[in-house]
């Protein structure tokens, strides 16, 4: 009987703490009501979590300058775990929440299955992060991506390999020696097979391709068999948790060569945070690690300082996470350049709006302009005017070395 | 095989397989005395990763020191999950306690995520970061062999840990009554052993010993509130092929893993390498459920029969 | 007084009662007319009748499978890759999955019966992993990790449709169907020799029951359902991959459904996926973002609450409090 009670209590005050705590925003009749689908819980919360960061900071930021055409955003935001999940929520902020515009989805497995309900609802989806080509060739007329997909960042990095590097170990394109790693998630395969197909297709030299799972707690069979290969550039696309123990593997059995990583895996902070000293020199494609500031006009110099300088009041002191750019990147351009074009939240006025923006590279966010690829076009709906950029840690901070126009430092040599 | 590799595949493998030893043991006692398959052990090792991060982070002492402070802590914890969760499932079906832990497990990653974050996070020893180079030995026709302090000490605390823990099981009087409990639990009783005592002493044990893994594998990886799943896995396959409840067993089949582990890596495809130990752990469960060490007539007795 | 036994028979307005609950569900959607809740509703239908298709084994046989998932697994890749690739009805490969599912099902079972209860399941559960690593590396064949996205051309032949009320009702369909054999076969001399075999074995061998076959036949019905579940997953939410049908997690949840609802009864796993499918949602959608992970920390105390207060599972327990659902 004891029990009982004790159990009828517990269950008593679970669903009242439900009640009390449930995130509902009050008082939002008058506010653009923007979804979120991002991962919070899970093993891709790392980076949802700071993905969503991003997106807050854009959000607060609006709102602090008056919001968009005079009405601030306010934020309904979701929990999306896994695909699954993802379809779910989308369903629920779609149809419980009225949300006719989200923002999402981090990873391309999430964004797959969430854009597929919003595509159906006919509710415009603006994707930030997932860089899988899946996304955007299924010719889906309401799902938008403002990043770069995982061709672009993949044929950066081998371009950079071949046109940068290669001179500076005096070797010449084709006698250069590559391998690849992947992990063999979403993310490592849709990024490798873009690393291979550029390879092929510029001839070059790749002398081993490794493919392992992110979920492995060694990796020295891995770094043994890059060892006997003896490349001269390891590409490497992996996720934070297995970079660092590929980097650790690497030294432990001295494994010399250069590496160039990704933002998801060595360009985050957290690498630096294991390594120290140890990191300069690795570089990671992807994301660009800064808002650079040469074409950028007062206002949005001012404007990437402010991100900045919030972050860090959030972070105690951290440099921003560059997943946490490319949230606030997605979210400033539909506050800024969409949505007050659209003057409403109506998903196809938002779609017509973001065909017809065209803004040069370097006058939108992060050095990106935005054009979405029209329907009918090769990846419809994909911004043909983000880049995927080139970072390396130079004296523990992540610096932008490529492409030459928006760079903020030079590319060293590593040791 | 070249003769540099094999022996650098080999110490790679030992190495890693010290560690999966130390990790296996407090799993393979908990099930061996008390019939729990733990489905929450990766998260104690996780949880005791984390408390030596932040033993190490705030006070900045070393962090095999912080291990060895943090062992009552470890233990404490372990007494109160006993309480919490375990002991209020002794007498229900395999299943009910099977998935208690499983729940726990759910609710330990997300209470560290909640208060910890997401993110990674490592710390690296300040002297012992270059490998150390052995060789080159001639006569073997071996050029060099790459050792490194961190993974060594981990795996030399690790056998040495083990090894006194075989030791208290076997000679003290504490260890014996834990045998005893293991072997029969109604004679046991019978005798006046305190089966209740031994048990929260036993699962409290296996907590420390996962967590002292933890605790020195922290210079080697990084952790996050999901780590403990990546370990887990490996950890029943190795308490399967030394036989669940044998603690020589757990610490000969980690050693085996280990090596089999990085050789099948190279061989056959580091992506492929879990296929591997997944189909000798299948294997090995049809053939010898008892695995390498277990004592085959009583598990015989009790769980096999043949198919008609 | 309540009379000590209930006599069957006694009270024949109560053999109306399922009827009524049948229709009502049969109702209920074309009342509730919002997509979140047909949503939840089609993950009801969706996880419960794949926790019933566990239950057949690990209830009836008492066989305790961890690696259930491959079969969904199984499922879902089977009707997908043969429309993707020949463009072959799902409602063709479903049936195909099925009998793939439980021709695989048929192996494991014929290698695995030897085990018993904590061996059985590790032993399953590495199968399952071994199900997901091959989804994951035969990249050229499941485009790995990636995924495979189907089609969304509404087409009823092709089982595909705009709305979800279609998917709510062969939910529904499924669901029923899964219920009703599990009733066969608790009322079946199969139902009887499984029960037999998984209170005594022995005495069930030496009374002449072939504890092997009949096993295996719990095994087969169990693959071929969850793979039919793995199709109607693939065809509602149209993307699959490998961590959304083969990972471990969704053997651990569907076993978990089955277990909190009651384990070996017929209507416990509905049970289970009905309490706990929405308390999932619900906590997620209310509380999914206001401090990552509670939500889950929730669902994780309730569940160990549940499973420390009521091992028997919440089914059996509600029969036990109350009186007129203990007698038909």
């Amino acid at each position: 009987m004891k029990k009982r009670v004790i159990s009828a209590c517990v269950m008593a005050s679970v669903v009242c703490g439900l009640l009390l705590t449930g995130n509902q925003v009050y008082g939002q009749e008058n506010m653009w009501r923007v979804g979120t689908i991002l991962p919070l819980t899970g093993p891709l919360a790392k980076n949802g979590i700071k993905n969503f960061d991003g997106v807050k900071i854009a959000t607060d930021m609006v709102n602090d300058q008056g919001g968009v055409l005079g009405k601030k955003v306010a934020l309904v935001s979701a929990d999306a775990p896994d695909p699954q999940a993802a379809a779910s929520e989308a369903n629920r902020l779609i149809t419980n929440e009225k949300i006719t515009a989200i923002i999402g989805t981090q990873a391309s497995t999430l964004s797959m299955a969430a854009t597929v309900v919003a595509e159906k609802a006919k509710v415009f989806y603006l994707e930030n992060e997932g860089i899988s080509g899946g996304i955007t060739s299924r010719g889906f007329k309401y799902t938008f991506r403002t990043t770069f997909d995982s061709d672009m960042m993949a044929y950066q990095m081998i371009d950079f390999a071949a046109d940068v590097i290669a001179p500076k170990i005096k070797k010449d394109a084709g006698s250069l020696r590559l391998a690849i790693v992947q992990e063999d998630g979403g993310f490592g395969t849709s990024t490798g097979k873009g690393l291979t197909d550029r390879a092929k297709a510029r001839n070059l030299n790749v002398v081993a391709t490794e493919v392992y799972s992110a979920k492995t707690v060694d990796l020295s069979g891995l770094v043994m068999k890059l060892k006997r290969a003896k490349p001269d550039i390891v590409l490497a696309a992996q996720y934070i948790n297995d970079s660092i123990l590929f980097h650790r593997q690497a030294k432990e059995l001295k494994l010399n060569t250069i590496v160039i990583g990704t933002t998801a895996g060595q360009g985050n902070p957290d690498f630096v945070q294991a390594f120290g000293k140890d990191a300069d020199g690795v570089m990671a494609g992807g994301i660009p690690s800064e808002i650079s500031v040469q074409r950028l006009t007062a206002q949005q110099k001012k404007d990437a300082d402010e991100f900045v300088r919030r972050y860090k009041a959030s972070h105690n002191g951290e440099y921003p996470n560059p997943t946490s750019f490319v949230g606030f990147a997605g979210a400033w351009i539909l506050y800024k350049f969409i949505l007050p074009k659209a003057g409403s939240l109506d998903p196809d006025k938002l779609r017509e709006a973001a065909l017809g923006l065209d803004i040069p590279r370097g006058k939108g966010v992060l050095n990106w302009g935005v054009k979405f690829a029209k329907p009918g076009e090769k990846n419809a709906g994909q911004n043909v005017y983000a880049s995927a950029g080139l970072n390396q840690w130079q004296n523990g901070e992540l610096k932008l070395i490529f492409p030459k126009e928006v760079a903020s430092a030079e590319f060293k040599l590593p040791r | 095989m070249d003769p540099t590799l094999f022996t650098q595949l080999l110490i790679s493998g030992i190495l890693l397989g010290g560690i999966y030893a130390l990790a296996s043991i407090g799993l393979t006692l908990i099930f061996g005395v008390m019939k729990i398959v733990n489905f929450a052990h990766g998260e104690f090792f996780m949880v005791a990763m984390y408390l030596t991060y932040w033993v190490v982070h705030y006070f900045h002492i070393d962090p095999y020191l912080a291990t060895l402070i943090l062992v009552p802590v470890v233990f404490l914890i372990g007494i109160v999950t006993y309480y919490l969760f375990i002991r209020p499932t002794l007498s229900s079906s395999v299943l009910a306690q099977i998935f208690i832990t499983v729940g726990l497990s759910t609710i330990i990653q997300n209470v560290v995520l909640l208060f910890w974050s997401a993110d990674f996070r490592s710390i690296s020893l300040g002297y012992a970061t270059d490998s150390l180079v052995l060789g080159p030995f001639p006569a073997l026709h071996i050029e060099e062999a790459m050792v490194s302090p961190a993974r060594l000490i981990a795996f030399g605390l690790a056998i040495l840990l083990s090894l006194a823990f075989y030791l208290f099981l076997k000679l003290s009087y504490t260890g014996k009554i834990i045998r005893a409990t293991s072997q029969d639990r109604s004679a046991a009783l019978l005798m006046g052993i305190n089966t209740d005592r031994i048990y929260r002493l036993t699962f409290a044990i296996g907590i420390v010993l996962v967590g002292l893994a933890g605790g020195l594998v922290l210079p080697v990886y990084s952790v996050h509130p999901f780590v403990g799943f990546d370990f887990v896995l490996i950890m029943f396959v190795v308490v399967v092929l030394g036989g669940m409840g044998s603690v020589v067993g757990a610490m000969v089949s980690g050693l085996i893993i280990g090596v089999v582990e990085v050789f099948s890596s190279y061989w056959i495809g580091q992506e492929n390498k879990q296929v591997i130990y997944f189909l000798v752990f299948i294997a090995i469960l049809v053939v010898r459920p008892s695995g390498l060490f277990g004592l085959k007539e009583e598990e015989e007795l009790e769980h096999i029969e043949t198919i008609d | 007084m309540k009379p000590l036994i209930d006599r069957p028979g006694s009270r024949p307005w109560l053999k109306v009662v399922p009827w009524i609950v049948v229709l009502a569900l049969c109702v209920l959607p074309l009342i509730i007319r919002n997509d979140f809740y047909l949503d939840a509703l089609i993950l009801i239908f969706l996880w419960g009748a794949y926790a019933g298709a566990w239950n057949i084994l690990a209830g009836y046989a008492g066989m305790m499978s961890l690696g259930h998932s491959a079969f969904f697994g199984i499922g879902a890749y089977t009707s997908t890759l043969l429309l993707l690739r020949f463009g072959l009805s799902p409602w063709i490969g479903m049936l195909a999955g099925g009998l793939f599912a439980s021709t695989i099902g048929l192996i494991l079972g014929v290698i695995c019966f030897r085990l018993r209860s904590h061996y059985f399941a590790l032993a399953t559960l590495a199968f399952g992993e071994v199900g997901y690593i091959c989804a994951v590396n035969f990249r050229s064949l499941t485009g790995g990790s990636e995924g495979l996205a189907l089609p969304i051309r509404p087409d009823a032949l092709l089982f595909s449709f705009a709305g979800k009320l279609p998917y709510v009702y062969i939910g529904l369909f499924l669901f029923l169907a899964v219920i009703a054999i599990s009733y066969a076969i608790e009322h079946s001399r199969l139902g009887y020799y499984l029960t037999a075999f998984r209170e005594n074995e022995n005495a069930a061998r030496a009374l002449g029951v072939r504890t092997g076959r009949v096993r295996l036949i719990a095994m087969v019905l169990s693959s071929f359902i969850s793979a039919v579940m793995g199709t109607f997953y693939a065809q509602y939410v149209v993307f699959i991959d490998p961590s959304s049908v083969m990972r471990i997690q969704i053997s651990v949840q569907v076993a978990l459904f089955a277990i909190v609802g009651g384990i070996g009864t017929t209507l416990g796993p509905a049970i289970g996926a009905m309490i706990f499918v929405p308390i999932a949602m619900l906590l997620r959608a209310e509380m999914g973002t206001s401090l990552p992970g509670l939500h889950m920390i929730i669902y994780g105390v309730i569940l160990v609450l549940v499973l420390l207060y009521m091992p028997q599972g919440i089914g059996p327990k509600l029969k036990e409090k109350i009186p007129f659902l203990r007698s038909p």
